[in-house]
């Protein structure tokens, strides 16, 4: 371990403030069965350290759900951009470098990682997207539009205004160009779309395509049947070879609010909520009673922080939070 | 999503296209304003982020004066009420909102450059101690004592703004 050895006396030496910061640090990287111990009896020290834990908890929890944050992704650019920079004043073209760098960064991060699973390898033009889970990650096409792919998503990205989208969700925000449709494949279907946002969503065999704003067809990717076109607030899904359009209306924009790292939630289970939160969350949401696990709840929420979720169920249904090592548990309030 | 993604930058844009007549130049003061931002190196605590980003997005615009003073200046009025400002960029308000995060933001701006750097790459970039000290060049006992700095200074924060 390079990390430094902690002593109980060290740490008893220590401010609480300090030493729980020194948990909470560690914690995020895994603690050591010494460390875990050395936390126990830190812990069951002074009712002042379970205080002072639970509040560099929430300054780590802060930040969650901070993509799309401009001035929280100004800052992260800025500590990704190459260390030792000079004092140069960030111009335009700089701050479009490092846009490309940032990029480029993901791309190398996901080649080094390899792709997910066998399939043909990429043709040299293409270029892919990923996010992994948990993330949500906006990318900027080279036409100018915009995709954002939702945790654990992959997409291909063909010449200028084509993507194929592999897996999960995607959304997009269409650079308007009457001359030239942008087009995203999923599954055997074809997506065409003039300037527009829409989401295009790859689940379990279902095809869902969520139309916001303008108009896009939806058709055999062969051009073999005719294209079904959707109005906004229009709803497309095929399942098992059949499909059908629903109008949703205004409720659309809170089934995309995934992209702005809010999920909705419209007369859910707990279960079901928690299914959800769960995949935006290292710390997982565990319901064991069923009476807690079938209550309903309403509402926006954001992703990515399981036990903030925990305490506004808390304050909407008579449960509480329990937390433990590597999980939230929500239990019935007695 | 580009939509939503934006606001600071939004409101930036109106606040300097209501002084300045050069579209163009309005493109690059904004510019400006992000890159003091991301800059900043701690000193004094940031209350407000509306408040703070107002705060410099004035002294870019007193900066651009100054260097064309001598020149004729086409700057009008220069500072009216925009503190309220702030607010603007908070378009939707939900649950643990938009708010808690710009609370979050000004409490990691009012921290020294470096540290800053390191908290971010360790908890936003999730790169683990010995990716934040070879990116830094930096040793890891340095990456964990400016993560525990980090996190005194940010719970502090979090506690003065829920019971101030």
């Amino acid at each position: 371990m390079i990390r430094e050895a902690l002593t109980l006396e060290r740490l008893n030496a220590m401010e609480p403030g300090e030493a729980a910061a020194w948990f909470v640090a560690r914690r995020a990287e895994g603690l050591t069965a010494a460390e875990e111990e050395l936390l126990s009896a830190w812990l069951a020290a002074g009712e002042d350290h379970v205080r002072a834990l639970d509040r560099a908890d929430r300054a780590w929890g802060w930040f969650a759900g901070a993509e799309g944050h401009e001035v929280l992704d100004a800052i992260r650019a800025h500590a990704l951009a190459p260390a030792r920079r000079g004092r140069a004043s960030w111009r335009p073209a700089a701050a479009a470098a490092l846009l490309l760098l940032l990029v480029g960064a993901s791309l190398m991060l996901w080649l080094f990682r390899g792709p997910g699973g066998p399939g043909p390898g990429p043709r040299p033009a293409d270029v892919i997207y990923a996010s992994a889970p948990g993330e949500v990650r906006e990318f900027r096409l080279p036409d100018g539009s915009t995709m954002t792919l939702d945790s654990g998503s992959r997409a291909v990205g063909h010449g200028e205004r084509s993507v194929e989208l592999a897996r999960g969700r995607a959304f997009f925000a269409v650079a308007a160009n009457p001359s030239r449709p942008f087009e995203v494949t999923a599954g055997d279907r074809s997506v065409i779309a003039l300037g527009t946002r829409f989401d295009v969503a790859l689940a379990a065999g279902t095809l869902t395509v969520n139309l916001l704003e303008g108009r896009v067809t939806v058709g055999p990717s062969d051009g073999g049947a005719a294209p079904v076109t959707l109005e906004p607030g229009q709803r497309f899904v095929e399942q098992g070879g059949r499909a059908t359009v629903r109008t949703i209306g205004a409720g659309l924009e809170s089934a995309t609010g995934w992209t702005r790292g809010l999920l909705h939630f419209d007369d859910a289970t707990l279960a079901e909520a928690a299914a959800q939160i769960n995949l935006y969350s290292r710390e997982p949401i565990v319901i064991r009673d069923p009476e807690v696990a079938a209550m309903r709840i309403s509402g926006e929420f954001r992703a990515g922080d399981a036990m903030r979720f925990a305490a506004a169920v808390a304050e909407l249904r008579p449960v509480r939070p329990v937390r433990r090592a590597d999980e939230v548990e929500l239990v019935a309030a007695r | 999503m580009a939509r939503e993604a934006e606001p600071v930058r939004r409101w930036l844009t109106r606040f300097f296209r209501r002084r300045i007549r050069d579209e163009f130049e309005v493109e690059d003061l904004v510019q400006d304003v992000f890159a003091r931002i991301v800059a900043r190196d701690g000193g004094e605590r940031v209350e407000h982020l509306g408040g703070y980003i107002l705060k410099t997005a004035s002294s870019v615009i007193a900066d651009r004066a100054r260097r064309r003073s001598a020149r004729r200046a086409d700057l009008h009025v220069a500072f009216d009420s925009d503190l309220h400002g702030g607010e603007e960029f908070d378009p939707e308000r939900v649950l643990s909102g938009r708010e808690d995060l710009d609370a979050a933001a000004a409490a990691l701006l009012s921290l020294p450059e470096r540290t800053r750097t390191v908290f971010v790459l360790r908890r936003l970039e999730g790169y683990s101690y010995r990716e934040v000290a070879s990116h830094l060049g930096i040793s890891v006992s340095a990456v964990e004592k400016h993560l525990v700095k980090a996190l005194r200074h940010l719970s502090a924060e979090m506690e003065k703004r829920l019971d101030p």
